[in-house]
């Protein structure tokens, strides 16, 4: 972390210091770039696309079987991206909105599958009633 | 929803005084104060409750309390210190000095600030009424499941815990959204990310387990709250449900939880050492990654808490690796510790002695902590007063010799005053050996068996020497805190001067006057290093101008007092409170929270 | 912020963008988001801890199966409201106060239809299957698990209403899109909370009759 980007040219403020003139480079890269309204659109027109797929694959589980759970959880976790990166700005915002967001969501994500592993939820259950 | 903005003008913002300015204050400053005072208090009754259960185990078969109220006792004691007296205290230094030491003027959102405060005091005072409303809560500070279902806690024991943390909890989670953007936006110019005071980093880390930690037992409340209220059957296996579910949803909160009590002493301690050894802090990176580190860590060693659940040896083994794994970077920070104290011209003051033996007392309780991460171990210690040993070494050696070495250290700049040095070997001296009595024999009586929140003991086991050692031990911490009281109270009134700068500390809260102005900085400092009072006494920027200057004069425009987080606070705790007492409450509650939410929202901020 | 100085120019403490060109309120929207990842984690590790633990019916895929072709018609309906409020967001940042309304409203409308969908479904799970919040532990956590999401949706509607009702009053302009903005981060989140009870409540549930 350097400060060497500081130029003395810059206009000083009351404070007697260059606004901007200590700006973290790394955090500080919040572009202003708005997508269009018919990005907005395509990307409404993809998600719903998505959700058809899944409802689809829901009913041809009894033919494609054990493909079909990580197949939904993939085409959410699509849906869920196209969300968060346009409609949410993400992939226009600074790197560190995105750490914000993910590293929680990473550690809910752990602590689910980490429950859910010690529930057994993992392990096929031979005693339930069959369905 | 129309409401009269703004009639608190800039008149009430240049001349703060009487107990109106105190209910409507939003400086973080005067929060800072309201928190340490409250919390200080809930730390005294959390104490008087401590002494009580002493007093009952001072000797075999004593009835000095009933079963009943030694239950509550024992509960209200842990909950009390954990939710009321060390969180807070953590979070009155975290108010006062956070924005000093990163040089800003105030926090991100000065009023939600306010806001936090008052939920954290009216949470406090509804969770202590169950004391002469029915009885106090009386399952223990983790309120296992079924202990806590109607079947076995019919009154309102339960609904005061459960609702008593979850308004708790919003003070806190309010509070950790408010700082971690202070700490990411509000930074001096050139006050980089790793030019920051270890003990904002440690605090940064801090909010962030709250942020992350304090949602899991939120849900896990709610559970329990629609388990007793709306007959679901969560925690009850005879229904499909699994009391199992509670443990691991409080536990999720409650290891973070153990970090966010101590890693802001590990920041206290990491800022005290060098202004006494003389020399920067050994490491500074290692301590600062190695606080993240905790951080991560902290999320995935949960169920070390719950290895007498029988999780099978998998999930055993992998915990038990996880939670030796957070032992390294723990380590780490007692070895920069040490390097920072070798070959220093330690000058051991006040905060300097107690800063010291937090790190001895400290490690104890963390090699006791290791020595139960091992499930084989662990089954033999759980539930025995081996355990308690272990986390008042971690707590109380731990957090609450950081804390007190942070408040003899940081009162002056609050007071303005020194406190007298002499009063506060006294206090050190006191409370070191009255804390080992206290705690050091509890390790022998649990290896030998004596199981924790026990009433009490039948004579012959040879527990009965050590359990009256315990007593007079707690007794003599009590008194030793009175020479504080004795001392604070003197020294605001009489203590020599403390001036800008009394102990030659490196770091920014010291550039300004003691006590500090309204505004803390007239002009914004320009920081070029880790410790720049020690690397640039002769820039200008850091010294300020006198403290008669008012904010007009320094250029500095204030926030407006406001008494809408106060009336927001109100509406959340009386729409907890509701579930209590009855759901008319509860509308009323959600009446007034909307209403004051949407008055502060639409009231001008500055 | 690249302004030149001039001496009447009072300092402030809200002085934003100074160290990370990130803006404050922003930037706490997307902490309180983070945080609430782990709220809703918390309820989804629940309900998926206790799926399949019930112990007396009825139990979907045994006695009953949810109603998909309703459910992806109101799973859709969140979706396009979230389309409507990023319409909002920029039709505010355009400057345009009545396109800003419009979609407000609309992402009002919308979520209230799906609002009122979930109250259809539970009004029938209730009357036609027999199973309340307390009959099993399924009702239990499926209730309490979309229940709280509907309460965040209901949240989100009596907002982006406020934010109308504002707008009525003269008080929404371009230079304050950020509070259009800070809405829809809160909506859009509310609706992939939804992206992903949609697939692990209702598409991965034990299905095999009824179909």
């Amino acid at each position: 972390m350097s400060d060497s980007h500081a130029t003395e040219t810059r206009p000083v403020n009351v404070e007697g210091w260059a606004p901007g003139a200590f700006a973290e480079p790394v955090l500080a890269e919040e572009q202003h770039v708005h997508p269009t309204v018919w990005t907005y659109v395509k990307v409404a027109l993809v998600l719903a696309a998505l959700t058809a797929f899944e409802v689809s694959l829901y009913y041809l589980e009894p033919m494609l079987g054990s493909v079909v759970p990580p197949l939904l959880l993939l085409l959410s976790a699509g849906k869920f991206i196209l969300v968060v990166g346009f409609y949410m700005h993400l992939r226009y915002d600074g790197r560190l909105m995105t750490a914000l967001f993910t590293g929680p969501l990473l550690i809910a994500a752990v602590i689910i599958l980490t429950l859910m592993a010690l529930f057994l939820q993992f392990v096929p259950r031979v005693t339930m009633a069959a369905h | 929803m129309t409401v009269n903005v703004g009639q608190l003008g800039h008149a009430v913002a240049a001349k703060p005084t009487g107990l109106w300015s105190w209910l409507t204050t939003v400086d973080h400053k005067r929060i800072g104060i309201l928190y340490g005072v409250t919390a200080f208090i809930f730390f005294l009754i959390g104490g008087i409750e401590a002494l009580l259960v002493r007093m009952q185990l001072f000797v075999p078969g004593a009835t000095v309390l009933t079963p009943d109220q030694y239950n509550q006792l024992f509960t209200m004691h842990g909950t009390t210190m954990v939710f009321l007296a060390i969180m807070p205290l953590n979070a009155a230094f975290l108010n006062y000095f956070v924005p000093l030491m990163i040089g800003a003027r105030d926090v991100a959102f000065p009023r939600l600030n306010a806001f936090s405060y008052w939920v954290f005091l009216f949470g406090g005072l509804l969770m202590n009424l169950s004391f002469v409303i029915g009885g106090a809560p009386d399952f223990g500070w983790f309120g296992y499941a079924p202990l806590t279902e109607r079947q076995f806690s019919p009154e309102l024991r339960a609904d005061f815990w459960a609702i008593g943390l979850q308004v708790l909890g919003i003070a806190s989670l309010a509070a950790s959204f408010n700082f971690i953007v202070t700490i990411i936006n509000m930074r001096a110019p050139g006050m980089t990310l790793m030019r920051m005071p270890p003990f904002v980093w440690m605090q940064f880390v801090t909010q962030w387990l709250l942020a992350l930690a304090l949602p899991p037992i939120a849900v896990a409340l709610i559970l329990l709250i629609f388990d007793r209220h709306f007959s679901t059957n969560f925690y009850l296996s005879e229904w499909g449900g699994d009391p199992i579910l509670w443990q691991h949803l409080f536990w999720i909160f409650g290891h973070p939880e153990v970090y966010i009590l101590i890693l802001p002493a590990f920041g206290m301690v990491s800022d005290i050492l060098p202004t006494f050894a003389r020399k920067p802090l050994f490491g500074y990176t290692f301590v600062v990654y190695s606080g993240i580190a905790i951080g991560f860590l902290g999320f995935i060693v949960w169920a070390h808490h719950m290895f007498a659940t029988g999780m099978g040896p998998v999930a055993d083994s992998a915990f038990a690796i996880a939670t030796m794994l957070i032992a390294i970077p723990t380590g780490v920070k007692i070895f920069n510790w040490i390097g920072t104290l070798w070959l220093g011209q330690t000058a051991y003051k006040t905060p300097a002695l107690f800063a010291v033996a937090f790190i001895a007392m400290f490690i104890i309780g963390g090699l006791s902590g290791v020595m139960h991460a091992s499930p084989p171990a662990d089954l033999q210690q759980t539930d025995s007063y081996f355990i308690v040993a272990h986390f008042h070494y971690v707590l109380f050696g731990g957090a609450i010799f950081g804390i007190t070495a942070g408040a003899y250290y940081w009162l002056p700049k609050i007071l303005g005053r020194m406190l007298n040095e002499r009063l506060g070997q006294i206090h050190f001296w006191l409370m070191l050996i009255g804390f080992n009595l206290t705690f050091f024999p509890m390790h022998f009586v649990g290896l030998n068996g004596m199981p924790r929140r026990t009433y009490t003991y039948p004579a012959g086991f040879g527990w009965e020497l050590m359990n009256q050692l315990e007593t007079i031990g707690a007794f003599i911490i009590a008194i030793s805190f009175l020479f504080f009281i004795y001392n604070v109270l003197v020294s605001m009134r009489s203590g020599a001067i403390a001036g800008n700068n009394p102990w030659g500390a490196g770091t920014l809260e010291w550039s300004i006057p003691s006590p500090p102005p309204v505004y803390n900085f007239a002009t914004l400092p320009v920081v070029r290093s880790l410790y720049p009072l020690w690397d640039g006494p002769n820039d200008s920027r850091l010294t300020t101008p006198a403290a008669s200057t008012t904010p007009e004069e320094a250029h500095v425009h204030l926030p407006n007092p406001s008494y809408w987080p106060l009336v927001t606070a109100f509406g959340v705790t009386l729409a907890g409170a509701g579930i209590i007492f009855g759901f008319v409450l509860t509308g009323i509650g959600i009446l007034i929270l909307l209403a004051g939410a949407y008055s502060w929202a639409l009231e001008p901020a500055s | 912020m690249t302004t030149t100085a001039h001496p009447a120019q009072h300092a402030t403490v809200f002085d934003d963008h100074r160290r990370t060109g990130l803006i404050n309120r922003k930037t706490v929207m997307w902490v309180f988001l983070g945080s609430e990842c782990m709220f809703f984690g918390s309820l989804i590790a629940t309900y998926m801890s206790l799926r399949g633990r019930s112990l007396n019916p009825p139990y979907p895929g045994a006695e009953f199966s949810f109603d998909i072709p309703f459910t992806t018609v109101s799973a859709t309906v969140l979706l396009i409201s979230s389309l409507a409020m990023v319409l909002a967001v920029a039709a505010i940042q355009r400057g345009d106060i009545r396109g800003t309304r419009i979609w407000l409203l609309a992402t009002c409308g919308l979520g209230m239809l799906f609002l009122g969908g979930q109250f259809y479904e539970f009004t029938t799970f209730f009357v036609a299957e027999g199973l309340g919040i307390d009959t099993n532990i399924f009702g239990s956590s499926f209730y309490v698990l979309t229940g709280f999401h509907g309460a965040h949706v209901t949240v989100g509607v009596l907002w982006l209403l406020s934010l109308v009702i504002l707008s009525f009053r003269g008080k929404l302009s371009q230079s304050s899109s950020l509070d259009v903005e800070i809405a829809g981060l809160y909506w859009h989140f509310v609706d992939i909370v939804w992206i992903v009870i949609f697939v692990l409540v209702y598409l991965l549930a034990p299905h095999g009759g009824g179909h």
